[in-house]
C-alpha cells in the first residue's frame, strides 16, 4: 500500500512538488517565525532577570503599601546555598537639581557587585568608587546639561533619611529604553540608604549561578527554603516579581500556536485541492481497483498514504531548511527591519541582536501541525475515493 | 463575451473542484482583509491617542525645544499661526516635576493648559470620570491611575515641585481616558500655574494645533514653510514615540507575508486550472481546428482561472467584510489592549482597537485573481499554445 502510494505520488510530479513545496514552506516558515518569536521573547525576559534577580525579597503586601517607612527593611541574613548571593538595594524617586535645571528621576541605591553589572551599560566615565559618586543615565544627563565631573543634587522630601544628597556624576549609562534613562540615577547602596532610609533596603535580590531562563522549578525551592526566616518579607521569582509579564508567558504558546494554525490552514487547503484532483484523475482506476476487490477503507487507506507521504517528505524538507536557518540565527541576528525602526524596538527592551531559540516543543508542534494537516486533508477525497461504485467509475468521463 | 460565457461554462462544469480551490481564495481574502483592517485599525488607533489625548493633531514649538523640551526653550512671546485648515490653536506648558501626596512621591510631566483652549482641540476635559475639568489656577487634574498610585483623591492637595518652585494644588478631577499617558501620567494644571513653576519666563512651551483628521502632516509641512525662522511644526506622525516602530514594523512584516499567501492561493488555483486543462485538450483542439486561435484560447484559460478565483474572491471579500464590520463595532480587542497598556503605560497605546474598513483592501485583495490569471497564462495556457490539433484530433 505504501509502495503504492509513493509511485502514485510521482506519477505527476509537477503536482506533487508544487503542493509539497507548499507544505515545505510551511514548515519552514513556521519554525523560522518560532525561533525567532521565541528569541525576541527570551531577550525581552532576560532583561527583565538581569533587572529583578532570581528571587526578590520585599515587605509582604508591598502591592498595597504607599510610603517609603512602610516599604524599607533592615535586611535579614539569609541561608544561601553555594553559588547564590544576595543584594541589597534601596530604590525611591526623587527630583535631581543641577543649576537651573531639574528633573524626576529614581534614585538607586546599590552594592558593589550591583554597581559592578552597570558596567556593561557604561557610556562613559567609570563606576562609582567613593561615596558621594553617581551614575546618570544619559538622556538624564543631557536633560540637566550636566557631564562627568559635574555636581547634582538629590531632593526626596518626605522619607527617612536626610532628604537631600549631592553628588559628582563619575559615570553616564546606556540603557536600551530611553524613557528609564531619562529617570535613572544610580548610586552606591550607603548614600542611597543616606538619602532616602538609613540602614534599609527596599528590596533583597537573590541571584543564582547557572540557572536557565525559565527554570523556575530551582527557585520554587529556594523560596520555600527561605520562607521560615522571612518575617513580615516575602520573596518571590523574578516572574512573579512582574505580574504583567508572568500573565504574558502562558498566552505565548496559545499565539504561537495561532499563528502556525493560519500558516497550516492554507497549507491545508492547498493540500485537498491537490488530494482532489488526483482523486479525479484517477477515478477510473479507482473503480477499477474496486472492481478487482479491494475494500472501500482500502482505498480510504491508500488516499490517507498518499497525504502522509507527501507531507512527511515535504515536511522534513521543511524541517532540515528550517533547522538550518534556526541555527544561524541561534547565532544572533538582527530583524531586517530598517534601522530607525530597530532602534525604536529598543524603547521596548528589545535589544538589536537577537538570538534564535527552537525547543523540541516547538518542533513537535510544527511536525504535529503538518500530520494532523495531513490527515484532516485527506479525510475527505479519502471518504469519496472509499465510495466510488466499480462500474460508474470505469465509466467516469471528466 | 463569447469567450467569457465560455469560461463561465467551463468553470461551473466542475462544480466541487470549482468550490474547493474558490475556499483556498477565501481564506486568503479574508486573511487580506483582516489584515489590513487590523493594521489600519491599530494606526488609526494611536492618531487618536496622540492627535486627541497624549499630543494635538499639529504641535508647534521652537526648534530648540524639539531637541531639548525644557521649559526654558519655550515660548516668550506666543506666535501667531495662520493657516485655513488650522480649527483651533491652544498653547501649552510641559515641565518635569515632582507630585508629591501626604504618603507617596512620584515624577513626572505637568502640562500646563488654558482649561478652556483646551476644550476645543482636546478629548482629555471630556473624560473626566470623577470631579470637573479644570477652571481657574491652583487647581489639578490627574490621570485616574495615577491618583491611585499617588493616594490621592478628589478634593485632596498635591504638591507640585520643580527645581524653581512648589505649589499646593487641589485636586479637582480624575481622568479616564484608556489612554496610557493620560490614565497613568496625566497631570494637568491652569497655565498660571505651569508658568509660575517654570519660573515664570515662559509663556508656553508649545502650541496645539487642531486640523481636520489625515490632513495633520501636510498642514505642518504647510506650516514649516511659513514659520518665522526658529520655529517647526511636527504632525501627529511625528509625534509619536517608539510605539510608531511597533506599526510599521508590523506592516513592513505582515505585507510580504500577505503577498505570499496570495501567491500560495494563485499556484491552487493554476493546479486546478492545470488539470482541467489537461483533461479537455482534445476539446481545446477542436476548437482550435474550428478556427480559434491559440491564444484566444490561452486567454480563455486564463479567464477560467479569474473567473473561478474570482468567485471565491466574492465570497472572501462577503465574509472579510461581515468580520471587519463586526470587528470594527465591537471592542473584541479590548482585552488584549487592555494587557498592552497596562504593560505599556507610556506608549500612547488605547485601551480599544477597532479595526478599520475600507473598500480599497477589495482592490489588494483582488490582486489574487489577477495573480491566478498570470500564472495561468504561463503554464496551463502554455500547454494550449503548445498543442497539435492534429495529433490530439487523431486521438494520440
Amino acid at each position: 500500500m505504501l509502495r503504492l502510494a509513493w509511485r502514485n505520488l510521482w506519477r505527476t510530479p509537477g503536482r506533487s512538488l508544487t503542493t509539497g513545496g507548499v507544505v515545505a514552506l510551511v514548515v519552514f516558515l513556521s519554525l523560522v517565525f518560532l525561533s525567532v518569536y521565541a528569541g525576541a521573547f527570551d531577550a525581552f525576559f532576560r532583561l527583565l532577570l538581569e533587572r529583578t534577580g532570581h528571587l526578590v525579597v520585599r515587605v509582604e503586601g508591598y502591592e498595597e503599601k504607599e510610603d517609603l517607612e512602610s516599604l524599607a527593611f533592615a535586611p535579614p541574613a539569609l541561608p544561601l546555598p553555594s553559588g547564590a548571593r544576595v543584594e541589597g538595594v534601596v530604590e525611591g524617586g526623587c527630583l535631581v537639581l543641577a543649576g537651573e535645571r531639574s528633573r524626576y528621576a529614581v534614585v538607586t541605591g546599590l552594592e558593589p557587585a550591583g554597581l559592578a553589572r552597570q558596567k556593561n551599560l557604561l557610556k562613559a566615565g567609570r563606576l562609582p568608587e567613593a561615596p558621594g559618586e553617581a551614575l546618570l543615565g544619559e538622556a538624564l544627563a543631557q536633560a540637566l546639561r550636566v557631564g562627568l565631573g559635574d555636581e547634582v543634587v538629590a531632593y526626596a522630601p518626605g522619607g527617612l533619611g536626610l532628604g537631600v544628597y549631592a553628588f559628582r556624576v563619575v559615570g553616564l549609562l546606556d540603557l536600551p529604553e530611553t524613557h528609564l534613562e531619562a529617570r535613572t540615577l544610580v548610586v552606591p547602596l550607603a548614600d542611597a540608604q543616606a538619602l532616602l532610609a538609613p540602614g534599609r533596603v527596599t528590596r533583597l535580590e537573590v541571584r543564582l549561578e547557572g540557572l536557565g531562563l525559565y527554570d523556575l522549578k530551582p527557585l520554587e525551592e529556594l523560596k520555600a527554603a527561605l520562607k521560615p526566616h522571612l518575617q513580615g518579607l516575602v520573596a518571590e521569582t523574578w516572574l512573579e516579581a512582574n505580574p504583567i509579564y508572568a500573565a504574558i508567558l502562558p498566552l505565548y504558546d496559545t499565539v504561537m500556536a495561532l499563528y502556525v494554525g493560519v500558516f497550516f490552514l492554507l497549507g491545508g487547503l492547498i493540500l485537498l485541492n491537490a488530494l482532489y484532483l488526483s482523486l479525479v484523475e484517477r477515478v477510473r482506476e479507482f473503480g477499477l481497483l474496486a472492481a478487482l476487490g479491494l475494500t472501500g477503507r482500502r482505498v480510504m487507506a491508500l488516499v490517507f498514504w498518499e497525504s502522509l507521504l507527501l507531507v512527511g517528505v515535504f515536511a522534513l524538507v521543511g524541517l532540515g531548511a528550517g533547522l538550518l536557518v534556526h541555527l544561524e540565527l541561534a547565532d544572533g541576528f538582527r530583524l531586517p527591519l530598517p534601522q530607525w525602526i530597530l532602534e525604536q524596538y529598543r524603547e521596548f527592551g528589545l535589544p538589536e541582536v537577537l538570538y534564535g531559540r527552537l525547543s523540541l516543543k516547538e518542533i513537535l508542534l510544527t511536525l504535529g501541525y503538518a500530520v494532523g494537516t495531513g490527515l484532516l486533508a485527506a479525510l475527505w477525497p479519502g471518504w469519496l475515493a472509499s465510495r466510488l461504485e466499480p462500474v460508474e467509475a470505469m465509466r467516469y468521463v471528466p | 463575451m463569447s469567450l467569457l460565457r465560455l469560461a463561465w461554462r467551463n468553470v461551473l462544469r466542475q462544480r466541487r473542484r470549482t468550490a474547493l480551490l474558490s475556499l483556498v481564495v477565501v481564506y486568503v481574502t479574508v486573511a487580506v482583509l483582516f489584515l489590513f483592517g487590523f493594521l489600519d485599525g491599530y494606526g488609526e488607533s494611536l492618531v487618536e491617542a496622540y492627535a486627541q489625548y497624549v499630543e494635538a493633531p499639529v504641535v508647534v514649538a521652537r526648534e530648540v525645544w524639539w531637541q531639548d523640551p525644557d521649559p526654558e526653550n519655550g515660548f516668550r512671546e506666543l506666535p501667531a499661526v495662520a493657516h485655513p485648515l488650522v480649527q483651533a490653536a491652544t498653547p501649552r506648558l510641559s515641565l518635569y516635576a515632582l507630585l508629591r501626596s501626604p504618603y507617596r512621591v512620584q515624577g513626572g510631566v505637568v502640562l500646563g493648559v488654558d482649561p478652556e483652549g483646551e476644550k476645543t482641540l482636546s478629548r482629555v476635559p471630556f473624560k473626566v470620570s470623577q470631579g470637573r475639568w479644570l477652571s481657574a489656577p491652583g487647581e489639578a487634574v490627574l490621570g485616574q491611575r495615577l491618583a491611585e498610585r499617588l493616594d490621592v483623591r478628589v478634593g485632596e492637595r498635591l504638591v507640585v515641585e520643580t527645581g524653581k518652585g512648589a505649589l499646593g494644588l487641589l485636586v479637582v478631577g480624575l481622568v479616564r481616558a484608556g489612554v496610557g499617558n493620560v490614565d497613568f501620567g496625566g497631570v494637568y494644571v491652569h497655565l498660571e500655574d505651569a508658568r509660575r513653576l517654570s519660573g515664570g519666563r515662559v509663556l508656553a512651551t508649545h502650541l496645539a494645533l487642531k486640523v481636520p483628521r489625515g490632513k495633520e502632516e501636510g498642514v505642518a509641512q504647510a506650516l514649516n514653510q511659513a514659520l518665522p525662522e526658529g520655529l517647526r511644526a511636527q504632525g501627529v506622525w511625528e509625534l509619536m514615540g517608539p510605539i510608531r516602530a511597533d506599526y510599521e514594523g508590523s506592516r513592513l512584516f505582515y505585507v510580504p507575508l500577505l503577498g505570499l499567501f496570495m501567491l500560495l492561493a494563485a499556484v491552487a488555483v493554476v493546479s486546478t486550472t492545470y488539470v482541467s486543462v489537461r483533461e479537455r485538450l482534445r476539446e481545446f483542439a477542436v476548437a482550435e481546428s474550428l478556427g480559434l486561435s491559440p491564444f484566444r484560447l490561452a486567454a480563455q484559460v486564463a479567464l477560467e482561472a479569474a473567473l473561478a478565483s474570482g468567485l471565491g474572491l466574492l465570497l472572501g471579500l462577503l465574509l472579510g467584510y461581515a468580520l471587519l464590520w463586526y470587528t470594527s463595532t465591537h471592542d473584541v480587542f479590548g482585552p488584549l489592549m487592555r494587557l498592552s497598556v497596562e504593560l505599556l503605560p507610556e506608549s500612547g497605546l488605547s485601551e480599544h482597537l477597532y479595526t478599520a474598513l475600507r473598500p480599497v483592501y477589495a482592490l489588494y485583495a483582488a490582486m489574487v485573481v489577477g495573480l491566478s490569471a498570470l500564472l495561468a497564462l504561463l503554464f496551463p495556457g502554455r500547454l494550449v499554445l503548445a498543442l497539435e490539433p492534429t495529433r490530439y484530433l487523431k486521438g494520440e
